[in-house]
């Protein structure tokens, strides 16, 4: 016992020491949660609408009505009135909107270059599709918009249209805070628990000190449990203070079992630790394991966990591949947990996986050990 | 009859078709100060490895301090002290830290732990030095705070990995003066070196080439055996025979 504590206070020394390290493991997870929350967002937000035609419209009322209720929105304002579409799109060149809406009437000549959206009863949306992703979900919106504004004079219009009536359940407003949380979470914990542990274990191979604690007659797990207590302490402290940043500042809800997020989280941070155990053995310098640790995991963990891009989207033989990945489980389960509001039924599934996977890495850490003494 | 040390016999160590070390047996005694020299790539680091339990030997056996190394690997650890050329204590950490360090791992308790930091500090002269970080001292005095941290529990054999690489001749002298009081007390001292004036300190000295010992004897005696005036004229006759390059 003597031993694990003084190779405890050790480890703590370095951490807390170094600077450098103590900011990447406790300032960075929050900075990146609240910037995935903030900065990288796919919400259509503060959105300039103009409007175009009021003179041409065959109903003056309903056009500033229409006007009334996009402004009304978080997402849109209505910055400009034009009389032509070319106006319009000049404005949109210079930045100085984001889209343009006009009643359909064909006294307006159309650009031919320019995409229109047809938006039923006769209205058109065009918007700027510079950034695909904004332009697909505000014309999206301002199609909503419209259709909601023209559903009580349904009877009236003189054609039928058939338009789907689509509900966003558990996250209505698209906030993407919400589907970023569990991401960052999962690459957080793949950072400090393998790459920054795997580095500090490398770190004393490089050094020469692993030899000097090998030499010595503390039994070499030992050595490698505490190395990896102190960074379990900090993933924990990460965790939790991820998690209230998450319910205050991005007010992400955290409707399911709280005990399946802790427990699932407990499960993720020991497969990274033993993950980062695997790269250490099997590298000699820092540097390997830094590359190892940024190109071997975090790569694949970024762009095949779900964590930006949707796993349902890409090509089948990714979507294989993409089970191996760990954080693609723990990103499953804790959606599901923290935005569904599901309960510890719905993960068994995740956490079987974590489970199996922990044994895995176990297994490799112990026989990769073993090897290099 | 002297008591033994360390007792090597017909050990070997092969990665593969590569015999790092062949077929080497000698004796140490204890209270001996042993030179193990050799140049680059000659096996030595593996053959001390081996001794120290942290690689298994191919075939042969050895003993260290009364146990071996293959089946009791723990009772040997508990019973040496090791010092790499590298450099072995944690920059980042105080003298003081270092010294706790150490004390934990060999299981000492905290007042022995206590008495053995003012024993070490006060014969190294480093009282003011307690709560620097090691980052902060100078090389020569690392050096000689890591040999000290190495005995801290006393161990029968003391290994020393090339101890004062890039030393200067001053702290290099000092450095010995600590280990022949550390001899004069009974340990042995299993000593690498690359300088030859340091081999002709040591009571014996064995000199490894390919991965064998070529010689074996006292300063003295192997220089009127090869007909030289210095260690170094030793070294060379004999290194010059070596078909591995150096690595």
């Amino acid at each position: 016992m003597n031993e694990i504590k003084a190779f405890i206070r050790k480890e703590l020394f370095h951490i807390l020491r170094d600077r450098r390290t103590l900011l990447i493991v406790i300032l960075l997870p929050i900075v990146q949660v609240l910037l995935f929350g903030f900065a990288i967002s796919v919400e259509v937000q503060h959105m300039r609408i103009a409007m175009v035609g009021k003179e041409f419209a065959d109903d003056q009322s309903l056009f500033e009505k229409l006007a009334q209720d996009i402004d009304a929105t978080d997402a849109c304002d209505v910055t400009a009135y034009y009389t032509t579409v070319e106006e319009a799109i000049d404005a949109m060149q210079r930045g100085e909107i984001d889209a343009a809406i006009r009643n359909g009437s064909p006294a307006i000549p159309i650009n031919p270059q320019s995409t229109w959206q047809a938006a039923g009863q006769g209205w058109q949306i065009l918007t700027d599709a510079t950034n695909p992703t904004t332009g697909t979900n505000l014309g999206y919106l301002l199609q909503g918009i419209i259709s909601q504004r023209m559903m009580p004079n349904e009877t009236t219009t003189h054609r039928a249209s058939v338009s789907p009536n689509s509900h966003l359940l558990f996250n209505p407003q698209l906030i993407s805070a919400y589907n970023f949380v569990p991401g960052v979470m999962g690459l957080v914990f793949i950072m400090i628990g393998a790459l920054v542990t795997s580095v500090s274990i490398v770190r004393e191979k490089e050094i020469g000190t692993m030899e000097l604690l090998l030499v010595s007659p503390v039994k070499p797990w030992i050595i490698i449990l505490s190395k990896m207590l102190p960074y379990f302490i900090i993933c924990s402290v990460d965790f939790i203070a991820l998690l209230i940043v998450s319910k205050t500042i991005l007010h992400v809800p955290i409707a399911g079992s709280l005990s399946a997020i802790i427990v699932m989280s407990i499960l993720y941070i020991i497969l990274a630790l033993v993950i980062g155990l695997v790269i250490s053995n099997k590298t000699k310098t820092q540097f390997q394991a830094m590359m190892i640790s940024i190109l071997g995991l975090m790569l694949p963990v970024i762009i095949l966990s779900g964590l930006i891009f949707p796993i349902a989207n890409m090509p089948t033989v990714l979507q294989y591949v993409t089970h191996v990945i760990p954080t693609k489980w723990y990103i499953d389960g804790l959606r599901k947990l923290m935005i569904q509001g599901l309960g510890w039924a719905s993960v068994w599934h995740d956490i079987a996986i974590l489970c199996a996977m922990i044994t895995f890495f176990s297994i490799l850490a112990f026989k990769t050990f073993k090897n290099r003494l | 009859m002297e008591k033994l040390a360390i007792k090597v016999k017909n050990l070997t160590k092969s990665f593969g078709h590569f015999k790092a070390v062949d077929n080497i047996s000698f004796e140490v005694k204890e209270g001996e100060i042993f030179g193990f020299l050799g140049a680059n790539g000659a096996g030595k680091s593996t053959a001390m490895r081996m001794l120290c339990g942290l690689s298994t030997p191919s075939s042969g056996t050895a003993e260290v301090a009364g146990f071996d190394v293959r089946k009791k690997p723990e009772k040997v650890k508990q019973r040496i002290g090791y010092m790499s050329q590298r450099f072995s204590l944690y920059e980042d950490l105080t003298v003081r830290e270092n010294i706790t360090l150490y004390g934990g791992i060999y299981g000492l308790t905290k007042a022995k732990i206590e008495e053995e930091t003012k024993r070490m500090t006060t014969q190294l002269k480093m009282e003011d030095l307690l709560d620097h970080l090691v980052m902060d001292i100078p090389l020569g005095w690392k050096q000689k705070l890591a040999f000290s941290v190495a005995l801290i529990h006393h161990p029968s054999v003391v290994f020393l990995d090339e101890p004062t690489g890039g030393v200067d001749p001053k702290t290099r002298r000092q450095f010995w003066e600590l280990i022949y009081e550390a001899a004069h007390q009974g340990t042995t001292i299993f000593v690498t070196t690359h300088y030859m004036d340091e081999a002709s300190y040591c009571d014996r000295i064995s000199m490894m080439v390919d991965g064998e010992i070529k010689a074996l004897d006292t300063p003295k005696a192997l220089k009127k055996r090869m007909g030289v005036e210095t260690m170094d004229e030793v070294f060379r006759m004999l290194a010059r025979k070596a078909k591995r390059g150096d690595d």
